[in-house]
């Protein structure tokens, strides 16, 4: 098998203990381990692909026996639109199943111009060390001086070392106190600035006492068709920036503008577009990753309050959902300070705010009492006591910070009292709790069934969301459409077979806003949302500005297969990309299965309160029949009752070789 | 001759992509790089992320060539490998003749010229025949091609827009 | 009318880069008159400069030509060669020839320069070379040897060092001054070059004298003040000096041996105009008189006394010494003046960077010259300083003269005040 143009052709395999490393050829690595690149792609495929067959029973995340992969795809790098995303992946430090995330930032280019695709980290390295890529150069370095250094601190101090001749040559992967201190949820950050949020591979890179992987890449991509790859990645950023109906809002507000159609944000868009005068750089653009056509990095620099004075490139959604939903932090400066500080602090925004949040919840209950909680009396609101006690978690301080540090599902175990049933979590991972008030059907059913445990991103379908009754009127005055013509638009431009836009929504040429209160169609749409997300995480390319953000008419899939086949040379289609995300999205499923048995009985929330008759949307005043939901997303997933792949399904995805060895039911549910 | 073009920038829109460098690089190496890119944005993002309390200044700027028209690269040639392009006024080196002796480079007031270590042989912006890839994939509209007797305009606007945002602060949200 | 004119006649003498820049400069202006160059080498214009690389084999011998024949049709030039000139005769504006006269409205004297050949017995040997034009070149590569001994170690002597390095041969630089690139490079770059030289195979030898060329017919070895050394290849690379015999006896000679020119490229005589290596023109730097000797001052000159003798005033900047030498691994720049050439109120500001060096010489608080080593990628920001006389008293202004590119802002506090997460925290109670 040769390496097909659009992968950089070598694998970094890094072993900790030895302090050593060696380098494959692609193609090499790939016939190990029995990866067809047509099949995985790259990024999360791959990864996916790595722990299947490197894992086949549960182990402690903890162990130096975990390992840690950085996938890129043959997307990344290329001149491709959004093509400055890699994977991550490792065993997951709270769910001990399958985890990943995409960071970008220019980490995973620098490191496919350095020329890898892929970098296994093994082992466990006897001292703290950092690693330095210099192209196909590998150096191990003391981190002694490093250890206990907050993350943009860190970048600076191994920029600085390793010579860095300017701004920007030397990328830097690097984990801050909380992932030293094994807390649970600490991912690692790219230059300060992205990180796989919520694979928790902070906490596995601390345990291998890794601190930092730093890379500085000068050579190139090999390409099959450039021109044509210019020209297709023109039409598809052309089409993005003229068609969807958010994009101009988002170029200019960044990522927090899908506030209002993503998160029920009360009079969404009107108030953060005046609250962001208070803390803003009001001359500069939004600043984004390689080739980012609609970048959602926002300069803020805060003008008012006490942190006035305070910069930051940010302003990101989960971070200000969970403040203003969780938290209960109103003021715009103290969101963006909460936002620097946990970046700072290597934590998790989602776990972090959920796991105070629920804290919050059983003090107020009396589960936890002055004595857990050292002395503090626990509430929403008070920016500066949720910042002191994030503090405290990184550095597992005190009683509170130790008891916070391992997570919701660790901590409810652990003080028992009842509080395991108004935590918020799903396999041991906190989700956003918005998600258990269930307004949005399909939001919350990403959770239950995401493979890395409660997250909403392997789904993340805004479509419900954006056209909530709620909302018909506010968002949409921003952009200066009635709801009936954004829905019209939106679905005519949904990259999906007519067949199955029928299937879905009916009949599509009706504007059909009753659809959003059903539940009719919703598992089929969820099911497709699943397969695109791991699709384009295995290209890797990024989110916003795939088809699932904005309405879902970003990028889809036609495009994606379109460009693709400009960088690879392949001749691949619509159906078989999405074959691919369903391929890997299974293979996920199935390693859980095999290495923590999770089916049926796992897919439940933690919080009872899940179980309780809905405040809001389309289950009002009724108790969302998870079971059915449940059941009938099984069935179309050719899923058992149990929720576990049948063997023809199996076949169907051509991983009969490599499920041999399991015992998977025979019947569809 | 038609009439000569040149790139122009305004570090106030740019948005840091680079994809004005992926896409040099893709169209005229045939593969992707941001080191044989031969137009080169500069990233001060870290600065101005950290210096927190320092007033805001520019985070990017541009390298690339500027077409002078009185070429020190060109003068410095041994090989008179650089010539002028009659249809675009661009400077393009002749790769037949251009023997890898980096003169230009030590000439260029820019920096804009790089050295090929595989080629042996100096880039330089030659501004695509007349239609820049990079100001074609500029989404966020820093990079313009201006005839080169209206170039002094970007810096003019951008002038005019840093002294609106001065004297009105209260309003810079409307203001651009 | 226009028919009835009678079209005026340039002669432009010698077809190095700056007599043809002259003619294509004319020719822009001027689109009937007529353009005679003469010149006593049979072959279309061709670049010194990469010689060496046609000698070490890098490039093959039609790409040293930059124009040929056809260049010269096209733009209708008439090129008389070989063609020897033997005298001038000013009064009635007439080259002459040998055989023949030549009549002209404007005369153009480019002739170039000549190796200075040190007056030492054994010059006529076979073997002994000197470096200066195409079929100098096409000699050594007939020649068959193994030993060369290269005498004088400028740029030249390097490149030619190099070369024959590539192919094959072993190669001794020897060199009468105390370090090797006396006019161009200092102390510590020249000792750093120096280094790269021995530590790749080339004996490298300074305040050595040559005396004697030793061999019967042909060289086997060369005397010098430190003793024999056995050698079948001698090739003199002691330094050029500007050919004047055209007007020895018309133009007094300047401070430097050159025929002496103003901005205007004007000799002082009606219609005679000079440039390229045989003039002697002001400085860019500071006005004083310098022999340029170089590639891209000739071309100035050469575009600048076309156009001066085409009708229009052109004012040439004046010359800039600058090279560029690429040793193995080492890259070396020097630009403007060095060192031990400025007298008085001399500053040096040195700065070191891994691997990297690069100096630069002040004079007066301002920047007269810059030297690098391995480190060129902004040089160009020091080549306009020096072009713009910038003041450079303090050293902070040099560090801050650097691309943007290189620029990284003084090392940021990362706004501690907000993020001392060591003493930030609340203790325990």
């Amino acid at each position: 098998m040769s390496i097909p143009p659009g992968y950089a052709g070598k694998v970094l395999i890094i072993y900790l203990d030895h302090e050593a490393s060696e380098i494959l050829p692609l193609d090499r690595f790939w016939k190990t381990y029995e990866i067809d690149p047509q099949k995985w792609l790259g990024g999360d495929g791959v990864i996916t692909k790595i722990l299947w067959e490197d894992y086949h029973t549960a182990i402690d995340p903890l162990d130096p026996e975990n390992e840690i992969v950085i996938a890129t795809g043959p997307w990344t790098a290329t001149a491709a639109p959004q093509s400055g995303r890699a994977m991550l992946g490792c065993i997951d430090p709270k769910t001990g199943g399958f985890s990943s995330g995409s960071f970008g930032w220019f980490f995973p280019s620098m490191l496919k111009y350095a020329g890898f695709d892929i970098v296994i980290l093994k082992g466990k390295a006897k001292r703290p060390i950092y690693i330095f890529i210099d192209d196909q150069k590998v150096l191990f370095r003391d981190a002694s001086h490093l250890w206990g250094k907050e993350t943009s601190e860190t970048v600076r101090m191994v920029r600085e070392e390793l010579g860095e001749r300017y701004e920007g040559e030397i990328r830097v992967l690097s984990i801050s106190v909380a992932g030293e201190h094994l807390v649970k949820y600490s991912p690692p950050c790219s230059d300060g600035t992205s990180c796989p949020g919520r694979s928790g591979a902070g906490t596995v890179m601390g345990s291998k006492n890794l601190k930092a992987v730093a890379v500085r890449g000068t050579g190139e991509v090999s390409l099959f068709d450039p021109h044509g790859l210019l020209d297709s990645s023109y039409l598809a950023i052309k089409s993005l920036i003229e068609k969807e109906p958010l994009i101009k809002l988002w170029r200019e507000y960044g990522a927090t503008t899908s506030l209002g159609t993503a998160m029920d944000w009360p009079i969404s868009g009107a108030m953060l577009v005046k609250n962001r005068e208070e803390a803003d750089f009001p001359h500069l653009k939004n600043v984004g990753c390689l080739d980012c056509p609609n970048p959602c990095y926002h300069w803020l620099q805060i003008k008012k309050g006490k942190y006035s004075g305070l910069r930051h490139l940010g302003g990101h959604m989960t971070f200000l959902t969970v403040c203003l939903r969780n938290l209960g932090i109103q003021e715009f400066g103290e969101w963006i300070y909460f936002e620097r500080l946990l970046q700072e602090l290597g934590l998790d925004p989602a776990s972090f705010s959920m796991t105070y949040s629920w804290a919050v919840d059983c003090f107020e209950r009396g589960m936890l009492t002055l004595e857990d909680t050292d002395g503090m009396t626990l509430k929403r609101g008070d920016a500066e006591l949720i910042c002191e006690v994030a503090r405290r978690v990184a550095y597992r301080q005190g009683k509170l910070g130790d008891l916070l540090a391992d997570g919701v599902a660790e901590a409810s175990q652990r003080i028992g009292r009842g509080s395991e049933r108004i935590a918020p979590h799903v396999k041991g991972k906190e989700y956003i709790q918005r998600d258990a008030k269930v307004q949005a059907l399909m939001w919350s059913l990403g959770a239950l069934t995401s493979p890395r445990g409660g997250d909403w991103l392997r789904h993340h379908n805004v479509w419900e969301l954006a056209f909530f009754p709620e909302k018909r009127d506010t968002y949409l005055k921003w952009i200066g459409k009635t709801c009936t013509e954004v829905y019209k638009e939106s679905l005519e431009r949904l990259d999906m077979p007519e067949g199955l836009k029928k299937k879905i929504f009916g009949d599509s040429q009706r504007v059909d806003l009753e659809w959003i209160e059903s539940p009719k169609g919703k598992a089929l749409f969820s099911v497709w949302t699943e397969n695109l997300v791991a699709l384009f995480n295995s290209l890797v390319t990024c989110m916003f500005g795939s088809a699932t953000m904005f309405l879902m008419v970003g990028i889809g899939p036609t495009t994606y297969s379109e460009i693709l086949n400009k960088i690879t040379g392949w001749n691949t289609s619509y159906d078989e990309l999405m074959r691919i995300g369903d391929r890997i999205f299974n293979l996920q499923r199935l390693f859980n299965y095999r290495i923590k048995g999770w089916d049926h009985k796992d897919d439940t929330f933690a919080d009872q309160r899940a179980y309780e008759p809905a405040q809001m949307g389309i289950y009002k005043g009724r108790v969302v029949p998870w079971n059915e939901v449940l059941q009938e997303y099984y069935r179309i997933r050719g899923w058992s009752k149990e929720g576990v792949p049948t063997k023809a399904k199996i076949e169907e995805l051509d991983l009969g070789e490599a499920t041999k060895a399991l015992d998977l039911p025979e019947e569809i549910n | 001759m038609a009439e000569e073009k040149v790139i122009v920038f305004d570090p106030l829109y740019c948005s840091g992509c680079m994809y004005c460098m992926t896409a040099c690089s893709t169209y005229h190496q045939g593969s992707t790089s941001l080191s044989k890119s031969r137009i080169h944005i500069v990233r001060h993002e870290g600065h101005a992320i950290a210096n927190m309390m320092e007033e805001d200044h520019l985070i990017f700027d541009l390298i690339t060539c500027q077409q002078c028209d009185q070429p020190y690269c060109q003068y410095l040639c041994p090989a008179l490998a650089i010539e002028k392009d009659p249809m675009t006024g661009a400077l393009k080196v002749n790769h037949d003749r251009c023997i890898g002796c980096r003169m230009c480079m030590v000439g260029c007031p820019f920096g804009a010229i790089l050295y090929d270590s595989n080629r042996k042989q100096v880039l330089k912006c030659e501004l695509c025949g007349g239609e820049p890839q990079c100001v074609r994939f500029c989404i966020s509209g820093a990079l313009k091609f201006l005839p080169k007797d209206l170039s002094h305009l970007v810096q003019r606007d951008r002038f005019g827009r840093e002294k609106i945002r001065h004297h009105f602060k209260k309003v810079e949200g409307e203001s651009r | 009318m226009g028919s009835l004119k009678r079209q005026m006649q340039f002669v432009i003498i010698g077809n190095g880069i700056a007599g043809m820049s002259a003619a294509f400069a004319i020719r822009r202006l001027q689109k009937e008159a007529r353009i005679i160059i003469l010149s006593e080498d049979p072959n279309p214009t061709y670049s010194p400069c990469i010689l060496p690389d046609y000698l070490s084999g890098e490039i093959n011998r039609t790409r040293v030509f930059i124009r040929g024949f056809l260049d010269y049709l096209r733009e209708n030039i008439q090129l008389s060669i070989p063609q020897k000139v033997v005298g001038l005769d000013i009064e009635n504006k007439n080259v002459l020839l040998q055989n023949g006269h030549l009549p002209y409205d404007r005369l153009i004297i480019a002739t170039g320069s000549k190796p200075m050949i040190p007056s030492i017995p054994g010059l006529d040997k076979e073997g002994v070379f000197t470096f200066k034009s195409i079929g100098d070149v096409d000699k050594i590569h007939t020649w068959k040897g193994f030993r060369a001994v290269v005498v004088g170690s400028g740029p030249i002597g390097v490149e030619v060092g190099l070369a024959l390095k590539n192919r094959g041969y072993q190669v001794s630089l020897v060199e009468c001054m105390e370090r090797i690139l006396p006019q161009v490079f200092d102390e510590y770059p020249s000792s750093r070059i120096q280094e790269v030289l021995e530590k790749n195979g080339i004996e490298v030898t300074t305040g050595e004298r040559i005396i004697e060329i030793l061999g019967q017919k042909r060289v086997e070895g060369v005397l010098s003040n430190r003793g024999k050394r056995r050698c079948d290849t001698v090739i003199l690379a002691t330094g050029m000096r500007p050919e004047r015999g055209l007007v020895d006896k018309i133009i007094p000679p300047g401070e430097w041996g050159g025929i002496k020119v103003n901005h205007r490229m004007e000799t002082g005589l009606q219609d005679i105009y000079a440039c390229g290596d045989c003039v002697e023109t002001a400085s860019l730097i500071d006005e004083r008189p310098i022999l340029s000797l170089l590639w891209h001052n000739a071309r100035r000159q050469g575009e600048a006394a076309g156009i001066n003798a085409a009708g229009i005033s052109k004012i040439y900047p004046g010359s800039l010494p600058m090279t560029g030498l690429e040793v193995f691994d080492l890259r070396a720049f020097s630009i403007g003046y060095i060192g031990a050439s400025i007298d008085s109120n001399l500053d040096i500001i040195e700065e070191r960077r891994n691997g990297g060096y690069r100096r630069a010489v002040l004079s007066r608080g301002v920047i007269v010259g810059i030297q690098s080593i391995n480190w060129e990628e902004d040089i160009g920001f020091f080549f306009s300083a020096i072009l713009r006389k910038e003041k450079m008293g303090l050293k902070k202004a040099f560090l801050s003269l650097r691309s943007p590119l290189f620029y990284i802002p003084k090392p940021f506090p990362l706004g501690r005040k907000f993020f001392k997460m060591e003493t930030a925290r609340i203790d325990i109670k």
